[in-house]
């Protein structure tokens, strides 16, 4: 482990990444944002306008990953930059093939952990909150939930995505070990189970609070199990809620 | 007039979010939800469709180059509609968001032709780099922002107020027995979306390859 020329552009690189996708496109994805991140770092790497520009068309190609992860292959991409330059190294097919190499699995990992699975647990803590109140016949609204949510989604990924940067700075293609070593899937398995517990825990307050007779218990129970046999047949949710409105609609019908 | 300019701006920087800037879920509907019920004079019932909003779209997510359909839009206008229908009644909302659904999946073919757009500015920006014009990085970024709040903005400063003419037009002419029934959504809806949320949490039990 060694710090690097390049950490001096860290706080730079970290707030130019939130650009990341502005200008995503169909062509080339996130290239140009990725370009705007490492600018700071490229115009002290290469004061040479020439070189410089060669640098920047090399990153003008294909990129994509996922938002959250991406700044792990800026530091990776920044250090290799730099030890290129200090190399005086014309070769720099190794930083093409690691900066797309990695963008996959990344962008995997990304995608189930941090949309998939932490998005949704984050959710569901703040709709208990808003349960707990709604509870309340006097209740009229609360900032509690959504700035819940927004706190204890963020609160562990904005530090994430300043370490990230800092780590794969530092440590390089060890890096991969590391993101390994965090071992996501278990994770995402933690969290998933943690989720699947306080969702049956909501489920059934939400049975016991809000449904006040028998029959709508039964109504909430058969939509409920409508609702995962739908979305197993991977209907989308838009059709799923005209099902479940349809329902409604028909069981007022019959005055059920 | 001036409520609908304002609401759009509103709706379109936080549109932002969803991938242009930041990702910080500023543009979730359980967030912005009470901040539009709030700024209208109703965040309790902006609470409720933000969070029915969030249950039932759990499992959309912007995965890949793949676009989603815009359940910010479904939140924003089922709360705006609803609240400045002046029909006091829970079923109203529940129509909103019923005629929002189809809006906001309108939402994503524009959203595929911007990004389309977007291929110009790129050679536009790869055109600069080569004639040594660096600051076109800069420019590229500021244009792609730009247009993507401006899609948002048309979108929104469109549709606010023929929905809610159609909301109202729709509403009036249900039968009595279908305003019951969307009462009772108002409680339902809740249980379908901890449905998706159970199969989003537990789907791989669920899904026959994976």
């Amino acid at each position: 482990m060694k710090n690097t020329k390049s950490e001096k552009f860290i706080v730079d690189i970290f707030w130019r990444s939130f650009f990341l996708q502005a200008l995503w496109n169909f062509e080339r994805m996130q290239n140009v944002g990725f370009v705007f991140a490492l600018m700071p770092l490229l115009k002290a790497l290469y004061p040479d306008r020439e070189k410089r520009k060669k640098a920047i068309l090399r990153h003008m190609e294909f990129f994509n990953t996922n938002p959250y992860m991406v700044n792990i292959i800026f530091g990776l991409v920044s250090s290799m930059e730099e030890e290129a330059v200090e190399r005086n190294s014309e070769e720099f097919k190794d930083i093409d093939a690691i900066k797309i190499n990695t963008a996959g699995p990344l962008a995997a990992i990304g995608d189930k952990f941090f949309w998939a699975t932490w998005r949704p647990f984050c959710a569901l803590v703040s709709i208990v909150l808003i349960f707990v109140f709604y509870y309340d016949q006097s209740f009229d609204g609360t900032w509690l939930a959504p700035l819940f949510y927004i706190v204890f989604y963020n609160i562990f990924i904005f530090p994430f995505r300043f370490w990230s940067l800092i780590v794969g700075s530092r440590f390089r293609t060890r890096i991969i070990k590391i993101i390994a070593g965090l071992e996501f899937k278990y994770l995402t398995d933690i969290v998933r189970y943690a989720g699947v517990a306080l969702l049956i825990g909501t489920v059934i307050f939400y049975l016991i609070f809000f449904a006040h007779s028998v029959k709508m218990l039964m109504i909430f129970m058969t939509v409920f199990a409508l609702s995962v046999l739908l979305s197993t047949i991977r209907l989308s949710s838009g059709m799923i809620t005209y099902i479940v409105v349809g329902l409604c609609v028909v069981l007022a019908w019959f005055k059920i | 007039m001036i409520e609908i300019i304002n609401l759009s701006l509103l709706a379109a920087i936080i549109g932002l979010d969803v991938t242009a800037f930041g990702q910080f879920m500023i543009s979730q509907p359980i967030i912005c939800g009470p901040i539009f019920g709030y700024i209208m004079g109703d965040m309790k019932t902006g609470l409720w469709i933000g969070m029915i909003v969030e249950l039932l779209w759990v499992k959309v997510i912007p995965m890949g180059a793949a676009i989603p359909h815009n359940y910010t839009a479904i939140a924003i206008f089922a709360i705006f509609w609803g609240i400045r229908s002046g029909i006091c009644s829970n079923s109203v909302f529940i129509l909103s968001l019923l005629v929002a659904i189809p809006l906001g999946m309108l939402f994503r073919p524009l959203d595929i032709w911007m990004r389309y757009m977007n291929v110009k500015v790129v050679h536009w920006v790869d055109d600069n780099i080569k004639r040594g014009n660096e600051d076109a990085i800069g420019f590229g970024i500021g244009i792609g922002i730009f247009l993507f709040f401006l899609r948002s903005f048309i979108f929104y400063i469109i549709l606010f107020y023929p929905g809610l003419l159609i909301v109202r037009l729709i509403y009036h002419k249900l039968p009595m027995f279908a305003i019951n029934g969307l009462n009772i959504c108002w409680w339902v809806l809740p249980v379908a979306g901890f449905g998706m949320m159970f199969y989003n949490f537990h789907h791989k039990f669920f899904s026959i390859k994976s």
